[in-house]
């Protein structure tokens, strides 16, 4: 990898502005799309805003661009309020979903554009052109058109057409969504390069999980117009702090229980299915309701004489091979759907039909009060089946 | 090798030959009721009465063809421009516009392209004449105290012509202006462009291939127009087609009429092949995908 080329008007990198949302609302005809929302990104912060589809996410960047007028609420980037101000009075950058690249332009025109409306110099425009396109790499394309380029040096044109001017602020829509697998790990590896490099502020939307936690320095989960939990990719995926969260990143085993008692360091809950198990100590109310999350991979096929705070017998309802891994759906005695994932063995493993011990320590319970709705089922309450993964879609 | 090519010909020729059958009663057709009455017309025009190129010289040499011929062009080109200056903001309405407020602007484009083109002339004579709905409210008003004389001139000719060749242009770049994806306006407006600069270096440029087809469609059926300015023009605003219809069936000139028809033919090819060059329509789609 080349090292990034310094922006020649200023030796020091960009450096992203703050960027600060206060109780942003957008209400559409009654329907609430962003619910009083509040969030701070500090200077080159690479923050995710994550949901499923309605979540109220690109309500959200398209309010932070000046697309959609907040119902109220305020946008604060460098310490300015930029509400009311017009999308090309903003000075922030965009990276569309499919590019958005002008077809009837070339690529130094597309490049050259943003600096044209800004009417600088000729000379300027081509040593900023020169610089953008340096370091995004396609110094040689200045001339082809875009439908002359792959899908990856589209992307990267749009990203030096957003970076050009210097803006104070990088939003990106779903930037890698069009890209086939290996080149999005290509561009994601760049993408992240390039943003540590400038000191980049970047806000992204996106539904794909994946492009989240590889990219971000923290992640805003979102649903219903709210944020569920922001923080950092390991703080969402270990300590989910709410069952919508367990269930939306990653894989989780969503059960319905209700407290039995407390035994020492653990407490003892009973699911609706009759199975009962040890949870951390503390983690919730004796007698009350409350869900569970169970990671996949947190669930451990025995060996004979091993032992974990729980273990059952369970049969194997049905494989689903992931390459690296092996997904199994188990049945309990009790009737309880479980998934485990687990490394695919040498040996080729427990088959269809099998009956399995598998065990689980106390700690992989995440335990959560009855008060929020799960993700599946829209918002019934979850079903006896484990939660199907959720890659991605 | 020949085996095997023979074996590609009767493997591949049949079914290609099918499908070519299904080409035959359009192709028939098209001989029939087109290329044949052309060809003849072609033919009688260096034949009759007498063989040779004399109605050509004619038409090269008597100003008065070459004046019509001029005229013509002049007012195709002029409602061209205007249906372009009067549909593009139509169009852009019509793209812009949802629920029902669009299903209203569509009947309203669509409802006149739907009326026969002698009706909705007809329809100007009666708005246009010596006493028609313009003069009554003109008269009444007391801006004028004797009607104005707005039919059989050229104001009444382009009325008509741009009025029934509007749906023309609009149909083709309202078609062009939604298929845009809207991101392409938005970038432009997030890298600084305000809305008027969005619209004039991104929107317009973007949809010029949609104004080129509608003004090429305009302009070529605005050069062959015989029945609406034979009705609403004047004396003065003869066109190509008026002439070539005046001498078939005032003066019989077969042969005469014959070859103003294959120069207006050949003034159009040339026009359209200009058009293509050096408008680059080619180019523009290509970008466009």
């Amino acid at each position: 990898m080349s090292p990034v080329p310094t922006s020649p008007s200023a030796a020091a990198p960009l450096r992203g502005a703050v960027v600060r949302l206060d109780r942003l609302r957008k209400e559409f005809g009654g329907a609430v799309a962003v619910d009083d929302l509040s969030l701070e990104v500090g200077s080159g912060e690479f923050l995710t805003l994550l949901g499923p589809s309605g979540s109220g996410k690109s309500t959200t960047l398209l309010m932070i661009a000046g697309f959609v007028v907040p119902t109220r609420g305020e946008v604060y980037v460098g310490g300015n309020a930029i509400t009311r101000k017009p999308p090309h009075e903003r000075d922030i950058g965009i990276v569309f979903q499919n590019y958005a690249l002008f077809p009837h332009l070339t690529v130094y025109d597309n490049v050259a554009f943003p600096l044209r409306m800004r009417k600088q110099p000729a000379a300027r425009v081509a040593e900023r052109v020169g610089w953008a396109l340096d370091l995004i790499r396609l110094g040689g394309l200045g001339g082809r058109y875009p439908h002359q380029l792959s899908g990856g040096q589209q992307q990267r044109v749009a990203l030096a057409r957003a970076l050009v001017f210097e803006p104070s602020l990088l939003l990106m829509d779903e930037p890698l969504g069009a890209l086939d697998r290996r080149l999005r790990e290509t561009m994601q590896g760049e993408l992240k390069r390039l943003q540590r490099a400038l000191g980049l502020t970047v806000i992204c939307v996106t539904h794909d999980q994946e492009e989240a936690l590889t990219l971000s320095d923290r992640i805003a989960i979102m649903n219903h117009g709210r944020i569920e939990h922001l923080g950092t990719p390991e703080d969402l995926y270990e300590r989910p702090q709410t069952p919508f969260v367990a269930e939306f990143l990653g894989e989780s085993n969503a059960l319905a229980a209700k407290v039995l008692r407390d035994d020492g360091p653990r407490t003892i809950v009973r699911t609706t299915q009759g199975l009962e198990m040890s949870v951390r100590a503390g983690a919730a109310k004796s007698a009350s309701e409350v869900r569970l999350a169970i990671r996949p991979e947190r669930i451990d096929f025995l060996e004979p004489g091993e032992s974990r705070d729980n273990v059952v017998d369970a049969v194997i309802d049905e494989t689903v091979y992931l390459g690296d891994a092996v997904r199994y759906l188990l049945r309990t005695a009790s009737g309880e759907g479980l998934t485990l994932k687990a490394r695919c063995p040498a040996g080729g493993g427990p088959g269809i039909g099998d009956t399995v011990r598998v065990g689980w320590a106390a700690d992989a319970v995440m335990v959560y009060a009855n008060t929020h709705a799960f993700v599946s089922s829209s918002g019934l309450p979850p079903p006896a089946q484990p939660g199907e993964g959720r890659g991605g879609g | 090798m020949p085996a095997s090519t023979a074996t590609i010909f009767l493997g591949v020729a049949p079914e290609h030959r099918r499908r070519l059958l299904l080409l035959l009663p359009a192709l028939i057709f098209l001989a029939l009721a087109f290329a044949l009455p052309l060809t003849l017309i072609a033919i009688r025009s260096v034949t009759d009465p007498t063989p040779g190129f004399d109605h050509y010289v004619t038409i090269g040499t008597a100003s008065v063809y070459l004046r019509v011929l001029a005229s013509t062009f002049g007012l195709a080109l002029t409602v061209t421009l205007a249906t372009v200056m009067l549909g593009y903001p139509v169009a852009y309405a019509l793209a812009r516009s949802r629920g029902a407020w669009r299903s209203l602007l569509v009947a309203l484009v669509l409802l006149p392209f739907w009326t026969s083109l002698l009706v909705r002339t007809y329809a100007w004579m009666v708005i246009l004449g010596r006493y028609g709905i313009v003069n009554q409210v003109l008269m009444a008003l007391g801006i004028t105290e004797e009607p104005l004389k707005l039919l059989h001139t050229s104001l009444a000719t382009h009325l008509g012509m741009i009025h029934i060749l509007l749906p023309f242009l609009i149909l083709p770049v309202w078609s062009v202006m939604t298929r845009l994806d809207p991101a392409l306006t938005m970038a432009a407006r997030s890298l600084g462009a305000s809305p008027l600069r969005a619209f004039l270096r991104v929107f317009v440029p973007l949809t010029l291939p949609g104004v080129m087809a509608g003004a090429m469609l305009v302009f070529i059926l605005a050069l062959g127009f015989y029945v609406t300015p034979a009705l609403l023009g004047g004396p003065a605003d003869l066109t190509l087609s008026m002439l070539i219809s005046q001498q078939v069936s005032e003066l019989l000139a077969w042969g005469f009429a014959s070859a103003l028809a294959v120069t207006l033919l050949v003034a159009t090819l040339a026009v359209l092949a200009l058009a293509g060059r050096f408008l680059g329509l080619g180019r523009i789609w290509e970008g466009l995908d």
